[in-house]
Order: structure tokens, then sequence, then C-alpha cells
């Protein structure tokens, strides 16, 4: 930690507390909105103190969406086993690119790298995923296109092998005669914390917020729909219906679109419960941290 | 203990990674094996019980486009497959696409070498020229000649043969509205102070003088709020062609194609927006604001808004139920021309039944059975019929709980032989005397391919994009100077190359 | 690196059995490559795309080749300046910009050791998660005439006018860049601490004793140890340089035509101009060039990287 004067350690407090109001205010007027009465949203405007109050927009979606709760199961699953198998695979591609020596190690990064810049599009890969692995209308649909694992978490992990864990603990290691694999696991990773709740917390939020594999490749099996499927497709709608003029031959019964107040409930939905789960993750991550702080 | 937990974590992903793996090594026989899960074949999970009795039957899968995904489509679909076992000898089955996914799992699902949907609608989203030109639609001509006469007498001969495309016919034409004109939705209190009913007609400058009347009166409201999002003002009076880049004019009897843009009726047009934007007659925002009528009509942030109908009366009975508030709708132009339809049912070319696939189409063009399960679901369940023949939810049912897709008609392909749901028992009889009635544009049928001309059209519908609803939306301070930098710009993208290019295709047109 | 010669000896002796003894290493690597040559690497064959023009029933491999055909619509138009500047200048504002956020956060975040932390970083991690589409509504609450937050609460109380955000491009470049900046910098913040709660207290307090104050402490030793992120997440950013949020740039400004001239990016004009066209032929081509673009880009920052200090550069 960078010591400083005791009147210079208010400072961080300060600004921190100031960035957090500007987070969360915004999010406050979203739940003030979701919970305003539509007629007075209209006329009053935004408020955070509304004249009226009115839960009809969440009876609303729990109803229409009588889907939501299992869609909720279903986001918690994926994130989870998503989350595992993807900080899995990243340690076990980063470690050994971050190993000094390892003869094409080089390559192998920039064969990592390179798919950062180029990628084929949608239309390959769906076709790909498809008709040749068959993952449609599977929980694998979910699971395997795009999040299981991320270049980007990849070169992250990489530079932090390299600069925090030093050479000369994996060699103290080997010389005990413990294996790579050992190594990795009882020496490195117990030191690698931060890292790892980053990687997991980064992954499990792509997974957490994914709504496009269930878009594309879930056709039949809307039942596997995950929270962010459901929330998005209700946007999605409003969203389309709002352009329909543009395109010819509708311009009847568009039925009525979901009111503002169900649009702010909807973003409310779905981010409580990583409000409400993350602490408890960040808790045993910041954990980690110390009894690693200590190792080290 | 955290090496062990770890240890099991690594089992169970090298689990997932072998399962992958062995996917792509053994392709569809392991494939299948697997959890029987995968859902690639023909026969889709959901049908594999009455699979087993029917024994060879085929499944024909038909997209349905819906507001939310809907609960009871396998009992729906159920319901149909026993009308088409015993009529054409397929079962069917249901790919919902709710509305705002429609453009993007349609082009995912056409995208070549897959048959997952046999028979699907084009011109929702996607263009039907677009699918007939991107090569996603199969030639009808042979799989349809044994229902030709009969889909003929259903739809209309004009709207059979719109499909054409080259003389080869890949999609059957959906009758709807084919002439619509634009209305002013006013709040029928207000509309009656000031000596209008519903269904009356008015024309622009009338209209303009009302709006004075109305802000004189009632100075803190204004008039013309958002319809979907933009004060949606079409002149009825041209034939657009598809997108309003080179249009008929004078309802669609002259053989020129011009730049609609630049024709007196749109100058006209500004000339209007410039004044109510003087008068202080569009809400605040209107371009960004996501309300619909049913916000702010009744709430009194606004009194009307834009709409577009085949009838103005009709849009008023319609408006009135749908905007929570009694509605009078005033028509703005003398007449409406009649266009080429909107959208097609279509065939995927890699369709492994066309045949039952066409007679599917057949059926939903024909079967007033068909076309009400499809439209308004199970009698008892989704819906119930009232004493002068029209449909409503059944009771204690409302759109958020039904368990079918209701009010999604315009997407099916023959509404006309439907029970109106929540309409009155005439709607469909005065929707097909007004197409009749309107004039028909001489391009009824033509089906423009601008993929010659691709880069004008991205280029003109960014121009389009940037200054249309700007103007129509009284957003911009100078009009005058807005409108000549919209025309300019439309000159500069190359919107003559679009005109031309349509004209060549009319020509054609007109003479084969 | 000192005893390289030593080493160079013991090597030759090993040489034979260099590859064996890392073998546990190479297979450790195994389901990461496979998983990308999957994901990755087999939908490469839609880079052709951008030069066929894509017929279905022949099938997406036998579709004729078209050149250079699919490319000539980004430039012909007059719009070809504006989406290319625009798309440019912003990602160089958010570089710049993020960058230096993320990292003051960041050292402010390591220097909170109490519960407050977990406040912090839950906070200001939560406009990361709202989708964009909520953004741009939330956007709107705050900005639009009269029943926005700011116009309807802020400026009445400050007793000045209201201000028509939506029609005032000159607003925007700031806007969105505020709006970026408030959406990831928490990600970011977090990733660069993650870094900094790895180097060891042991540094400071040496230098402390040595009579550092805290902007040598920072400047000695909390950047040279973040060098390494930094370079990194930089370049990557660099290779998505000709890219664009397509959410921030068309729905935050809700597609708005007045405020084009900044709005307009290479992204939004694609799906603007395709809308009708849907040729995944021309898209495919914008992102071909979008992705060729960057890698130069990348490739010149990171041989200049490797010039100046090779530990850092990318690869």
């Amino acid at each position: 930690m960078i010591t400083t004067s005791k009147s210079a350690k208010i400072i961080p407090h300060i600004v921190l507390i100031i960035l957090t109001l500007v987070c969360l205010l915004p999010l406050l007027l979203l739940l003030m909105a979701s919970l305003t009465d539509e007629q007075t949203l209209m006329l009053n405007g935004y408020s955070f103190f509304p004249e009226k109050f009115s839960a009809d927009a969440y009876t609303y979606i729990f109803k229409t969406g009588k889907t939501v709760l299992r869609a909720y199961g279903i986001t918690f699953f994926v994130t989870a086993v998503g989350t595992v198998c993807n900080v899995c695979m990243t340690v076990c591609l980063s470690y050994p690119l971050a190993r000094p020596g390892l003869k094409g190690r080089n390559a192998i990064a920039f064969f990592v790298f390179f798919t950062m810049l180029f990628n084929g599009g949608l239309v390959p890969t769906y076709i790909m995923y498809s008709q040749f692995f068959h993952i449609r209308d599977t929980i694998f649909a979910l699971l395997i296109p795009s999040f299981l694992m991320s270049p980007f978490n990849v070169i992250l992990m990489r530079n932090y092998f390299k600069t925090n864990i030093p050479d000369a603990i994996i060699e103290a290691a080997k010389l005990d005669g413990a294996s790579e694999l050992r190594t990795l696991v009882n020496v490195v990773l117990p030191m690698s914390t931060p890292i790892i709740g980053t990687i997991g917390l980064m992954s499990g939020l792509a997974y957490w917020n994914d709504w496009t594999n269930g878009l594309y490749y879930l056709v039949k099996r809307t039942d596997l729909y995950s929270i962010q499927n459901v929330l998005t497709n209700m946007l999605n709608n409003i969203q389309f219906l709002k352009t329909a003029t543009q395109l010819q031959g509708i311009n009847i019964e568009m039925g009525t679109l979901p009111s503002v107040s169900i649009r702010m409930a909807i973003a409310v939905v779905a981010v409580i419960p990583v409000m409400i789960v993350y602490p408890f993750i960040q808790k045993s991550f910041v954990k980690g941290i110390v009894i690693g702080g200590v190792k080290g | 203990m955290s090496t062990k937990k770890i240890l099991a974590v690594l089992l169970a992903l090298f689990v997932l990674a072998t399962a992958v793996s062995g996917c792509g090594n053994s392709g569809s026989s392991s494939a299948d094996s697997q959890s029987g899960s995968s859902a690639t074949s023909e026969n889709s999970a959901s049908t594999e019980d009455t699979a087993s009795t029917d024994g060879e039957v085929p499944t024909i899968s038909l997209m349905v486009v819906c507001g939310t995904t809907p609960p009871d489509a396998d009992a729906v679909a159920e319901k149909l497959s026993e009308i088409t076992r015993e009529k054409i000898g397929c079962n069917v089955e249901f790919i919902t696409m709710e509305i705002g996914n429609v453009a993007q799992q349609l082009n995912l699902l056409l995208s070549g070498g897959d048959d997952t949907l046999d028979v699907f609608m084009a011109g929702i989203s996607v263009p039907y020229s677009t699918i007939v030109n991107n090569g996603q639609a199969l030639s009808l001509d042979t799989l349809m000649e044994p229902y030709a006469e009969e889909v003929k007498t259903a739809l209309g001969e004009k709207v059979y043969e719109s499909g054409r495309v080259n003389g080869e016919l890949y999609g059957i034409g959906r009758l709807l509205d084919q002439a619509s004109t634009t209305c002013y939705n006013l709040r029928r209190d207000i509309a009656e102070e000031f000596g209008y009913k519903n269904g009356d007609k008015v024309d622009l400058a009338e209209l303009t003088e009302l709006f004075g009347k109305v802000r004189e009166k009632y100075p803190d409201t204004p008039l013309i709020g958002p319809m979907n999002g933009v004060p949606s003002i079409g002149d009825s009076r041209i034939d657009s062609l598809g997108n309003k880049l080179g249009v008929l004019d004078n309802y669609g009897q002259d053989t020129t194609v011009t730049n609609y843009y630049e024709s007196a009726g749109y100058e006209e047009l500004v000339g209007y927006f410039k004044q109510w934007k003087e008068m202080g007659c569009y809400m605040a925002d209107i371009l960004n604001v996501t309300d619909a009528p049913i916000d702010y009509i009744p709430s009194g942030k606004a009194f009307g808004c834009f709409a577009s109908h085949f009838s103005a009366e009709m849009n008023g009975i319609w408006s009135s139920q749908n905007f929570g508030t009694d509605i009078a709708s005033l028509q703005i132009y003398e007449d409406a021309v009649a266009i080429t339809p909107g959208a097609y049912e279509c065939i995927n070319p890699a369709t492994k039944n066309p045949e039952a696939a066409a007679a599917l189409i057949y059926l939903m063009a024909t079967d007033p059975d068909v076309e009400n399960l499809l439209i308004n679901g199970i009698e008892g369940q989704h819906y119930q019929v009232l004493e002068d023949n029209t449909a409503t939810y059944v009771d204690g049912k409302d759109i958020s709980t039904t368990g079918w897709c209701l009010g999604y008609s315009w997407t099916a392909l023959n509404s006309t032989i439907s029970i109106p749901f929540e309409y009155p028992a005439d709607y469909y009889d005065r929707m097909l005397a007004a197409n009749k009635n309107a004039q028909q544009s001489k391009a009824f049928g033509c089906q423009f391919d601008l993929t010659g001309v691709s880069d004008a059209v991205s280029a003109c519908t960014n121009v389009v994009n940037q200054y249309e609803n700007a103007l129509s939306g009284g957003a911009v301070e100078d009009f005058d100077a807005t409108l000549a930098q919209f025309q300019q710009g439309l000159r500069d993208a190359g919107i003559d190359e679009i005109v031309a290019a349509k004209q060549e295709q009319l020509d054609a047109f007109l003479a084969g | 690196m000192s005893n390289s010669t030593s080493q160079n000896r013991q090597g030759k002796i090993k040489k034979k059995g260099s590859f064996t003894r890392n073998l546990p290493l190479y297979l450790l690597m195994i389901p990461g490559l496979l998983y990308l040559i999957i994901n990755n690497y087999l939908p490469m064959f839609g880079l052709t795309f951008a030069f066929k023009k894509i017929n279905y029933t022949v099938g997406v491999f036998e579709s004729p080749w078209v050149g250079l055909d699919n490319f000539t619509y980004l430039f012909k138009t007059s719009d070809a300046f504006v989406i290319f500047r625009n798309t440019l200048c912003y990602n160089l504002a958010f570089i710049v910009l993020g960058t230096v956020l993320a990292i003051v956060v960041a050292i402010f975040l390591e220097q909170v050791r109490t519960k407050m932390l977990r406040v912090y970083q839950t906070s200001i991690l939560i406009p990361y998660l709202l989708s964009i589409t909520v953004v741009s509504y939330l956007a709107f609450a705050f900005l639009s005439s009269d029943n926005g937050f700011i116009n309807n609460s802020i400026l009445k109380l400050l007793g000045m006018d209201e201000i028509s955000w939506y029609s005032s491009p000159k607003y925007w470049p700031f806007i969105l860049t505020f709006i970026y900046l408030w959406k990831s910098f928490g990600y970011s913040s977090i990733l660069y601490f993650a870094t900094l709660i790895g180097i060891d207290d042991s540094y400071y307090e040496a230098a402390v004793i040595d009579g550092a104050s805290t902007w040598q402490q920072i400047r000695h030793i909390t950047l040279p140890c973040l060098k390494t992120t930094i370079i990194t997440l930089v370049i990557m950013h660099i290779g998505r340089m000709f890219y664009s949020d397509f959410g921030l740039f068309y729905q935050v400004p809700m597609n708005n035509g007045l405020l084009f001239s900044v709005t307009n990016t290479i992204d939004t004009y694609v799906y603007r101009g395709l809308l009708q066209l849907n040729d995944v032929g021309r898209s495919s081509a914008a992102g071909f060039l979008q992705s060729i673009l960057g890698f130069v880009l990348v490739m010149i920052t990171n041989m200049i990287t490797r010039k100046i200090d090779k530990e850092s550069a990318l690869f």
C-alpha cells in the first residue's frame, strides 16, 4: 500500500464516495422510475421522490414472463458452470505462456491474440456450431459459444503470472520434486487469488449478461431461455415496434408497448441478483488476497 | 482440500472439452446419442409421440411471430396437426420468433443447408426482394401448381401474381390492407368540441386550421405525439415502391419513377411541418420519446398522433380500444393508392418436404380453421366467439395471461378468413372493400431488385435516416435549409442511380 | 539471463529432453487452444464472405467471387470522412481518459483497507452491468426536454434555461464520452486493482524509509508495476480502434438524425445502410476492413514497444 500522511488518507475516501454516488444515483432513479405510477411519471417527470408509487411494472413482468423464475435458475446454473470452466481453461493456457524458456510461447501468445482482432462473423460461427457441432437447442448452446474462454483474459492472466510470480519460487518447488501440475496448484494458484477472482468475476458477468447465445442457438427450446433473454426480448420488441413504421406493410394493430416503468423494472430485475451475490463472492476474494499477501 | 476441489473442477472441464471435440469428430452419429437433446433431425423431440403412431408422416416447421413466446405453442401446433394430418398428410410444429428478433433469427436459420425452418414469412423485418435475391426462398411455380386456382380465388389473382421475381414465383403474398390513408388521431372530446367526428375528412390546410384553434384554447398541450417512435405521416398518394427512394406519383398512375423528396408534394408537407413547429404543435423530444399513445394521450400530455389505416373510421374504433381513451380519427388525403403487398410466405430451399410445405401454404391461404388456429389459438382455451361472430379473450384472460400470441394477425397469410378478434364483425369485409375500391398502382406486383445499386441504397438510407424524421418531427431550426441539405445529400449519395434502376425494372415489368 | 552461458551448456545436454520435460505444460494448453481453434479459427472461413456475393441456394462456399465490390460502399459516400473521424477520435479519447481514470481509481481503491472497499467496488461495477438499451433509457431520463432530471430538477433549481439536449450536437461528444467512462471505469479499474494488490508492501516500506513522497511512490513503484498491464490493455484497445460500441452510438442518441455529425460511426453507418439490403458480404467487408486496420495499428504499436522495452511487448 502506498504510504501517505494521515490527512491525505481521507482523499481516496472522498473521491470514491463521489464516484459511488455517481454510479448509484442513476440506479436509484431507475428504481424509483420503475416504482412510479405511470401517469405520474408522464406528467411530473423523473424524480427521486415520486408522488405516487405503484408496483404494476413488477406485476406485469412476473405475470407475462411466467418463465422468469425458471430463467433465473438457468442463468444461475450457466453462470456457475461456465465461470468455473472458464477460469480453469484460462489458468491452464496462460500459465505455460508465462513460463520463460517454453519453446514457441510467443508464437502461441500471438495465436491467442490474433483471435481478438479477427473473427469470422456471426453467420459462419452459427453455421459451424449448428450444423457441425449440433449444439443448438441444448444447454451447451448457452455455455460454449464465445464465453468459455476469452483470449483477453488469457493475456491478462499471463501478465499477472509474469510480473507477480517470481521464477525462483517455481524453480524451488520443482527442485523439491513437485510436478508441473502440483506446482501450479499448490504454489502458483494460492499466490494468484486476485487475478483468479478478477477473471472469475469478468467471466461470470459475461455469462450473466449474455443473451446472444440464447437468441441465436435456442430455436425450439425456448424453455432454456436465460433471464437476460426474457428481458432483452421485451426490450427488443419495443425497439422493433418503434422503428417498424419505416418498414412497409406494418401499420396496424401494434398493440400497446410496455410502458416506461416496465422497461425500468426490467433493468432492475436483471441487476438486483448481481448486487446481492457479488458482495459475497467478493468477500472470499478479498480474504484470498489477504492470505496470499501473508504468504508473499 | 483445495487441491482436490481444483482437480475435480479440472476433470469436469476436460469432460466438457471432450464433449465438444467428440461432437466434432464423430459427426451426427454420436451427436444424436448425446442425451437425445440435440434437436437437429426433422422430427423434433416435441412430436416424438405422434411420430411413433403415424410412422412416416413428415413434420413441417412453420414460423410464428409473437410478442412474447407463447406457453401454449405445442398445444396449438398439435391441434393444427390434427387438421393437416387429415388434409395434407403432415404434422406441423412452430418455430416461434418474438417480433424484435425476427430479422436476426430468420437470417441465421436461412443461412444455408439447414432445414430447421420450412415455411416462413418474408417481409417482416427483412424485405421479400432481399430474401429472393439472397437465394433464401424456393421457387414455387411447380409446387403451387395444384393449388394455384384456389389460392388465387382466396387471395386475389393480383396478390398471388405479385410474388413473381423475374417471372418466377418465390412467395405467396399476404392479403392485408393494401391501401393505407394517413389519419390524424385526436382525443374524441377535443374533436367534438371543434366540430369533428370520427372518420371525417380534412386536408392539410384544414387540419392546420384545427391545430390553430385547439392551440389557442389549450396552449399547454401539444397536438402531435409519436406513433411507434416517429410521427409517421406518409403521403398516401404515392406508391413508395418499397422504400420511398424513387416513387410513383399521382396514385401510382404515372409510369415515371421520381425522387419523392424533391416532389412538390413533399415540399408542401415540409412547409406544414414548419408551420406546425411554429405553432408549437409538437410534443417535446418527439424523436426520442418511446412512449406509446396509451401513455401520453390519456394523461393529457398530448392530444393526438398520426397513423396509417385503410379506413379512418375503423382506425378510430381500434384506437379507442387501444389508447385507453376515446379517439376520433380524421382522414387527411382524399384517397389512397393500393400497392404491392409487403410480406410473402416462402419455403426454405433446404426443406426436405417441399410438397408438404406448399400444401401447408395452401391451407393457410384457404382454410378458415387453420387460420383461426394460427391467429386466435384454440377456441375455448384462448378465444371465445361472441354472438355477432367476433372473437374475444376467454373470460378472465387478457393479453398478458393468454397462452397464445394474440394480436399478430398481420403476420398471417390470410387473416380475412379468420374470425375478427377484438375487431368489429365487418372489419375484414371493409378491408377487402377498401383494397378493391382504392386506385391500383401501375407498379402493383413489381418487385424491385436493388442489388445493382447497393452502394447508393446504403448511402441514401443513411441520408434519409439523418433528415426525414428530423423534419417530420419538427426538430430542426431552419426547415428550408435542412430540406435543401437533405435533397443535396440524396443527390450526392446517388439517388438518381436508384431512380434509374427502378425505372428500368418498372419499364420491363410494364412491358412484360 | 545473466548466467545464460551455463544455461546454454546445460541446454545442449538436455536439449533432447526439453520438449519431453515441458510436455505437461504443453498438455495443459490443449483444451484452451482447442477451444480457440473451434470457436475462433474455424469460423474464419467467413472472412472470405467479404469478397463474395453470397447466394444461400448455392451455399456460402460456392458463392461467386466479386473482388473488392463489397468495400466500395464505405467510401463512395460523402459521410466517409465523418464516420472514420468519429470512430477514431472517440476511441482515442476513450483510451486516454479511460486508462487515466481507471488507474487513479485503482490506486485509491488500493489505499482503502476498510470494509468500505466492498461498498466502493460493488457500486462502481453496477453501471457495467446495465445493458446499453437500459442505459439509453436512463440517459433519456436525465436528458429529456421537459421530463428529464437535468432540465426538470437541476437546471430549474439553478435558475437556468432548459437545454434541448437531443437537438444540440455540440454536447454529445462530452455526453457519449461521459457515458462510456461511467459504464466502463469500474470494470477496468478492477483489472488494475488486481495487479496493484499483488505488489509486495515491502517495496513501499523501503521507499518510505528513504523518504519518498506519495507521488514518488506512485511514480517509482506503482506505475512501473502496472506498466505491463497498461500496455497490454492499451494495445488491445488499439486493435479495436476502428470498431465502436454500436449501442452507445445508436441507441443512446436514439438514432436521432440531428446528432449524426457527432454520433455516426463505421458500425452505425453499416447497420443503417444494410438494414434493407441484409447483405452479409458487405457487412463482412466492413468487419474485415476494421480488423485489418486494427491489426496494422497493433503491429506498429507492438513493434515500437519492443524497441523501447522488450518485456512489456505483447508478443
